[in-house]
């Protein structure tokens, strides 16, 4: 029934793209997807597990995965990889010890088979905190300049002021709809 | 059952049953069922021919090719199995005859169906074909109409074609009468445009005539005019003579009355006679005026004709003056231009008095140039006088000379012969010398020529020392640069050995530093650990002391929310501590084995990656039980409530490695997935999944 339904859905429009928001716990990543769906701050507990939505942006339609960036379920996020289309990388900048493993994460991450044609949106969050490293800083400690033959960018948000989101979910969208 | 049969087969034939071995080459009903206890497969033992079929039935054993040995249970299971093959064969034969005859029954519904079918096309195509044929009954009767009035038509076209004929042998007979009429009026054409010619000829050589004519004419009228002119001068005369005759003989008639009257009266008439004498004298008298006046009215009569042809005249030279005025305004035309012409001329004429003018300011200056020259010239006469002069002076002294020179030439003369003489003595002392000098040089000559070979000899030797010169550099020039590549290789080793050198130290002090630093962050740890340690329990007893005082407890109780977050905090830092010494203790073991010798194997990154989470996760033994149980919760549970088709799809892999299953229990699961969510799939069955 409900393969039936999607099969009309994809007569009728595009496919869904599929999206992934990843990074450390406590980055942010949870706000984000709902700040994205429902436009509004809500109220988050640690997510030992995942979170799935449909976002609608310009009407462009996302299914937008929100996966747990506990140290311990990490290892998990490989199980969501297939048939990606883009990945929104989420770090804090306020957390400045932490940005290290961070980039270590996102390391891992794209060296995957199946990530290799995602595109990659980096945004460095809660740049409403007070002494939080900039989006420079936080590009140079995640050796952004070393990454290769992959369509990224960076942006500065704020997913509590709802900052920052609008000019990546631009970009995004028309980095998927270019790649088409 | 089998063993019955062979007892019949030997009755029958009184021989053994024949062997069933299996044929190498062929199709072997052992391979075919795959089982050796399959009867078929039974052979007899040839080396062993006292087995005898009834032996073998007393005791309820055979035996098989290979050595296994059938017993009387193996062959009653056997007996049963074929009842029961025997019994499923006739089920199967029952279901076939069943299924053949609803087949047949169906074909032949089909059959009685069809032919129904065929019948009714049959009817419609029959009365489709009885219809047809009306048609084309009605179709020919309709031609033959059309036949009939075809033939009609053909008639009627050929009288009208007759009629055609005539009419058009009419036409042509009119034709060519109206060509001949046209021929003759052509040909008379042609004469009266030749008589136009002769006639325009004609014309032409009487122009001129005319205007003799109409001079001619001119003369004629003026003689006329003349000539009426005095006409009428002698008629006016003659009229007046006449009427001067009258008057006299009127006169003369009143004159004898009254001198007849007067004779009458001097004959003694009385009065009244004399006064009627008079009275008659007065009526002709009267009457004569009369007379008179008729004649003035014929007079005036006769004036008005002139006047009328006068008039003629006036409106024939009006005419004249008209023609007259056409020449003069031709002759104004023409004066116009010639006034025009005259005008060009004029210009022409300044243009040329400007020439004119110019020429002679060109005159005036050229006849200045030429005063200049003239002066100049001049002046040249007086140096060509003073130049003659000099010549003068000049061919003197070239006479003076000529006659030194005679002098000279003389004494040269003189010289000459000396000379001469003088000659005459060389030539004899040079014959003597040439002599002498000959044998001299031919003695030289062949003393250089030996000297040239000697040299010539020296030469080769230098030569080849000089060739010999050059190897020698060449090669002590290869060896050189052979020395410099030595010396830069040996440079680059001894670089690199400092490098290397350079690089063991820094590792060193690196790894050194790395110690200091992982014991100085263990010190700050177990410091930070002792404080809390500490202040916790500093804490605790001041909890319990202070649980008493109920007043100062809620203000304490502030102190410990802060405290207690401020534990927190250490304890995340503390954790973050944690996972940068493991990292660093890593990168030390990593450092130390390439400093060894790099022998050892590089573990891969992504390895690597999960080595360091399961060290993670090791560490934090605690929570991590709980954390995967709630995770595996979560999404198992989200996998079972998932109403998107896709999304169960996707996490089918999440639950599959969560649930450690394997690739076949997996792959049951997808299908399992696509199934519920289609309508119109097979339903995958778990036994498929087990083998493959």
């Amino acid at each position: 029934m409900g393969g039936l339904f999607s099969y009309f859905r994809n007569l009728l429009g595009s496919r869904e793209m599929r999206i992934l928001i990843l990074g450390l716990d406590g980055a942010g990543k949870t706000t984000i997807l709902y700040r994205l769906q429902v436009g509004e701050v809500v109220t988050t507990i640690p997510t030992i597990g995942f979170n799935v939505e449909q976002v609608t942006y310009k009407n462009l339609k996302f299914q937008v995965w929100d996966l747990g960036g506990q140290t311990s379920i990490r290892p998990y996020w490989r199980c969501y990889y297939s048939n990606t289309d883009a990945i929104i990388y989420v770090v804090d900048s306020a957390d400045k010890d932490r940005i290290g493993i961070s980039k270590d994460e996102l390391y891992y991450m794209l060296k995957e088979e199946e990530l290799q044609g995602a595109i990659l949106v980096v945004l460095a969050n809660k740049q409403d905190m007070e002494g939080c490293l900039s989006v420079a800083e936080v590009h140079q400690a995640l050796g952004l300049d070393a990454l290769k033959n992959r369509t990224f960018q960076i942006f500065k948000t704020s997913a509590v002021k709802g900052d920052g989101l609008d000019p990546a979910m631009d970009w995004l969208s028309n980095a998927l709809q270019n790649r088409k | 059952m089998f063993n019955s049969m062979k007892n019949q087969f030997r009755e029958k034939t009184g021989k053994d049953l024949p062997k069933f071995t299996p044929q190498k080459g062929g199709l072997s009903r052992q391979s075919r069922q795959g089982s050796e206890s399959s009867v078929c497969s039974l052979v007899l033992d040839p080396q062993q021919p006292s087995v005898s079929p009834s032996m073998s039935q007393d005791l309820h054993q055979l035996k098989l090719p290979d050595g296994k040995v059938l017993t009387n249970k193996d062959v009653n299971l056997l007996t049963k199995k074929e009842d029961e093959w025997r019994q499923r064969l006739e089920k199967k034969e029952t279901e076939w005859q069943k299924k053949i005859e609803k087949r047949e029954t169906e074909i032949i519904s089909e059959w009685t169906a069809k032919e129904e079918a065929w019948r009714k096309t049959e009817q419609t195509l029959t009365e489709d074909l009885l219809k047809q044929t009306n048609e084309l009954r009605d179709a020919l009767t309709t031609a033959e109409e059309f036949k009939r009035k075809v033939a009609q038509y053909q008639e009627e076209r050929d009288t009208l074609e007759g009629f055609q004929t005539q009419e058009i042998s009419k036409i042509k007979h009119l034709l060519l009468a109206k060509e001949k009429e046209c021929s003759e009026v052509a040909a008379n054409l042609k004469e009266m445009s030749a008589m136009v010619d002769s006639l325009k000829v004609e014309v032409s050589r009487l122009r001129p005539f005319e205007e003799q004519v109409s001079n001619f004419q001119d003369d004629l009228e003026m003689l006329r005019h003349t000539s009426e002119k005095e006409r009428w001068n002698l008629s006016s005369k003659l009229a007046q003579s006449e009427e001067q005759v009258r008057h006299l003989t009127d006169r003369v008639a009143v004159l004898t009355r009254r001198s007849e009257s007067d004779a009458g009266l001097a004959a003694a008439l009385p009065a009244d006679d004399r006064v009627q004498a008079l009275l008659g004298e007065r009526a002709l008298l009267e009457r004569r005026l009369e007379e008179a006046h008729v004649h003035l009215t014929d007079i005036k009569a006769s004036w008005s004709a002139q006047i009328a042809s006068l008039e003629t005249q006036v409106g024939r030279l009006s005419r004249q003056a008209g023609e007259e005025g056409a020449e003069r305004r031709l002759a104004e035309a023409k004066v116009a231009e010639l006034e025009a012409k005259l005008e060009e001329e004029v210009k022409e004429r300044e243009r040329l008095n400007g020439r004119v003018s110019k020429l002679s300011e060109e005159c005036a200056s050229l006849s200045n140039d030429l005063k200049a020259a003239n002066s100049q010239v001049a002046l040249k006469d007086a140096d060509v006088s003073e130049l003659s002069k000099k010549m003068h002076d000049l061919e003197a002294t070239c006479e003076m000379l000529r006659n030194k020179k005679k002098d000279l030439q003389m004494k040269c003369d003189a010289e000459m012969e000396k000379v001469r003489k003088l000659e005459d003595e060389i030539e004899q002392i040079n014959n003597n010398v040439i002599g002498v000098l000959s044998e001299d040089k031919l003695r030289l000559e062949n003393e250089l020529r030996i000297e040239k070979e000697k040299w010539k000899a020296a030469d080769d030797e230098l030569a080849r020392e000089r060739s010999a010169k050059d190897e020698a550099l060449l090669r002590n020039a290869q060896i050189s640069q052979e020395v410099n590549i030595a010396q830069q290789s040996l440079r680059q080793q001894q670089t690199e050995v400092d490098d290397l050198v350079k690089k063991s130290a820094s590792l060193e002090s690196q790894i050194k530093d790395k110690d200091e630093e992982l014991s100085k962050a263990l010190e700050n740890n177990m410091a930070a650990r002792d404080e809390l340690k500490g202040q916790i329990q500093q804490l605790q007893e001041e909890l319990n002391s202070k649980k008493a005082e109920e007043e100062v407890e809620k203000g304490l109780r502030a102190k410990i929310a802060d405290l207690e977050e401020q534990t927190t905090e250490k304890n995340k830092s503390i954790r973050v501590l944690q996972q940068k010494l493991s990292d660093m203790k890593k990168t030390l073991q990593k450092e130390l084995k390439t400093a060894d010798n790099g022998a050892a194997e590089l573990i891969t990154n992504h390895t690597n990656h999960h080595v360091n989470n399961v060290s993670i996760v090791k560490q934090n033994s605690n929570p991590d039980p709980e954390v995967g149980h709630l995770y595996m919760k979560n999404v198992i549970m989200k996998f079972l409530t998932s109403r998107e088709y896709e999304v169960a799809l996707q996490l089918t892999k999440a639950v599959a490695t969560l649930l450690k299953l394997s690739h076949e229990e997996e792959s049951l699961l997808k299908d399992t997935v696509a199934w519920r969510m289609s309508w119109f799939r097979t339903k995958p069955r778990p036994e498929d999944y087990i083998h493959s």
